[in-house]
């Protein structure tokens, strides 16, 4: 059997595995290491195994993991959606659809200092989603917006898929996240306008809010004073070139405990869940990151990567097509995998692939493109059945949502995301150009 | 001897994972405080802490190490499960007991692999550059947790073969 077959081989053993409740990151562990042993042999293994989690586990740029998994978690434990949602609410909750509109707003808040799509989704639920139920918004609406709103914890900066993408392909983590600033701002303002144009279709389903003084609107946008400098100084210090991404997460996690205690009324027990919550996911991710590491090794080692490239030269077709299939197969994963898995699995094969093709723009800031377009797609899986843990967890809200009016909902916003990543396939330089304008 | 309980999460193991993972947790808000005295002492003295790079790697495979038992004990990890959704119970509890089997085996060679490259560097002097604290400190931190990650796979197992078939 040649190495390339044994890719193959072991490929499909992966996906067997993963398919029969294997752990993610076990499976890759093990398909990777019987394929490293069949072709570097059995001694080179056990050194590699001996060897490598110390050395992947302290990898510095990776410190921004649990970081800003802590940041998150004292975020939400801080009180302070209320207020992002209601400070949103004041301003654009009058027009039709407009507290749909400001839970979106709010989630891009939040995403701001939060870098979990999950927790972005179910914080956000716990507030905006009575409140639209009060006012008789149609629960396909309400539940769609959350569930889209959620997806901008990971495509606005910090986001865990995009510090992760970062570290395997050695790309600097500050550009990502000045390249993410722009798509994630389209992101928001492109939900923000499915929501209009939903409610202009179907009029009963967002009715309009309460109408608010401008008095009330500077005195609501007084109280979210403290997110915002948070903010500033987090994300404000990255894209400055201030703070490395670890100094920044290091700042906000300090600041973020400061409030969570003084405005969130947080106690030791308080930070203990935090800090519990944070070893779970930051483990989830460690290990997943271990496994992923061992496997691509292999990958690499086959030279199954070099044909690809090969065969991506002979074929005669377009670098967009080609870059189009592969975000497509995303969509077809992202139905049954996490979002995270699925970089990682792929990223070994498909990164060589993309870097040896020519989009006509400079191949450094190719990789930094891609990494945010597969970003994007990669999400699209948390508000797509049959996996969509965002529907599911806004479902887990209100039992009277039923899961299909969930998944209908989701609808417009989808279209919104296809809309985005072909304009941003189109224009590169919607992505770059911040990146340039910085760097 | 204790009653033997089938939950793991409140057996001894169990408890001992949560201070692991605790521990790990303090581990990394140091680290934050840390960096942040770095930065002020880098913009106001005009000296950072040295070494607080080294101290941050260090750190962090540290409280990575420490967080893998309770992901484990609370069955953190990413599992696909789009495709036994419609089976038996009995099916999903045999996939399980194997995903199982799988993690204690793997977690056990980690623990001996990682114990052989420990005492290397241990004999090597491998340290850091600035602070010089050794590799195996880590090292150590490393075999515990996964040896702990391998009981408790074993706890899992037995909980399974001796009092959970009638659950």
């Amino acid at each position: 059997m040649s190495n390339i077959e044994l890719a193959f081989l072991m490929m499909a053993v992966l996906l067997v595995l993963m398919s029969i409740r294997i752990p993610i990151a076990l499976a890759m562990l093990v398909c990777g290491a019987v394929g490293y042993s069949m072709i570097g042999g059995v001694p080179a293994l056990l050194e590699y195994l001996g060897t490598a989690p110390v050395s992947k586990f302290s990898t510095y740029d990776l410190s921004v993991v649990p970081l800003f998994l802590l940041m998150g978690e004292l975020a939400t434990r801080s009180g302070i959606t209320a207020e992002l949602f209601k400070t949103c609410n004041t301003w654009i909750g009058r027009q039709r659809g407009g507290i749909a509109m400001a839970a979106v707003a709010g989630c891009a808040a939040f995403g701001a200092i939060c870098g979990s799509s999950l927790a972005t989704a179910s914080t956000m639920g716990k507030v905006a989603l009575p409140e639209m139920k009060r006012l008789n918004y149609s629960g396909s609406l309400a539940a769609g917006a959350l569930a889209a709103g959620g997806t901008l914890g990971i495509l606005i900066p910090p986001s865990m898929v995009l510090i992760i993408f970062a570290v395997l392909t050695e790309q600097n983590i500050s550009k990502m996240f000045i390249a993410a600033f722009i798509p994630g701002f389209l992101a928001a303002g492109g939900y923000i306008l499915a929501i209009a144009i939903y409610v202009r279709i179907y009029p009963n389903a967002g009715p309009r809010g309460e109408k608010t003084t401008l008095a009330q609107k500077i005195k609501s946008t007084k109280d979210v004073w403290h997110i915002t400098t948070i903010f500033l100084i987090v994300l404000g210090g990255i894209y400055m070139g201030i703070f490395t991404p670890t100094e920044a997460a290091s700042v906000g996690v300090i600041l973020t405990a400061i409030l969570a205690v003084t405005h969130g009324k947080m106690r030791l027990d308080g930070l203990l869940v935090c800090l519990m919550r944070t070893a779970v996911s930051a483990a989830m991710i460690f290990f997943i990151v271990l496994g992923a590491d061992l496997f691509s090794v292999f990958i690499a080692l086959s030279r199954l990567p070099d044909l690809g490239v090969e065969l991506i030269q002979n074929s005669g077709l377009s670098a967009y097509t080609i870059l189009v299939l592969m975000l497509l197969t995303y969509l077809v994963m992202g139905c049954f995998l996490d979002s995270l898995a699925m970089i990682l699995l792929t990223i070994p094969i498909y990164f060589p692939m993309i870097m040896a093709m020519d989009f006509g723009i400079p191949t450094a800031d190719v990789g930094i493109w891609f990494g945010i377009l597969a970003l994007i797609v990669v999400e699209v899986g948390l508000i797509t059945p049959p996996v969509g843990m965002n529907v599911f967890i806004i479902k887990s809200f209100d039992d009277s949502l039923k899961l299909k009016e969930c998944f209908k909902g989701v609808v417009p916003f989808l279209i919104s995301d296809f809309v985005r990543v072909a304009l941003l396939i189109l224009f590169p330089s919607i992505t770059l150009g911040l990146v340039h304008l910085v760097g | 001897m204790t009653v033997f309980s089938a939950d793991i999460q409140r057996s001894f193991l169990g408890r001992l994972s949560n201070i692991f993972a605790l521990t790990g947790g303090f581990v990394m808000l140091g680290i934050a405080a840390v960096t942040v005295a770095s930065i002020i002492g880098r913009t106001t003295v005009g000296q950072s802490i040295e070494g607080d790079y080294e101290i941050t790697e260090m750190g962090l495979a540290m409280a990575v190490f420490l967080f893998l038992p309770v992901c484990y004990v609370r069955n953190g990890h990413v599992i696909v499960d789009l495709f036994t959704a419609h089976c038996k119970k009995s099916t999903l509890r045999t996939l399980d007991i194997t995903a199982d089997i799988v993690f204690t085996v793997t977690a056990f060679v980690f623990a001996y692999q990682m114990s052989l490259s420990g005492l290397e560097a241990k004999d090597y002097l491998e340290q850091s550059m600035l602070l010089e604290l050794p590799t195996w400190w880590t090292f150590i931190v490393g075999v515990t947790s996964m040896t702990l990650c391998g009981l408790c796979g074993l706890y899992k197992l037995f909980a399974v073969f001796l009092g959970g078939a009638n659950e």
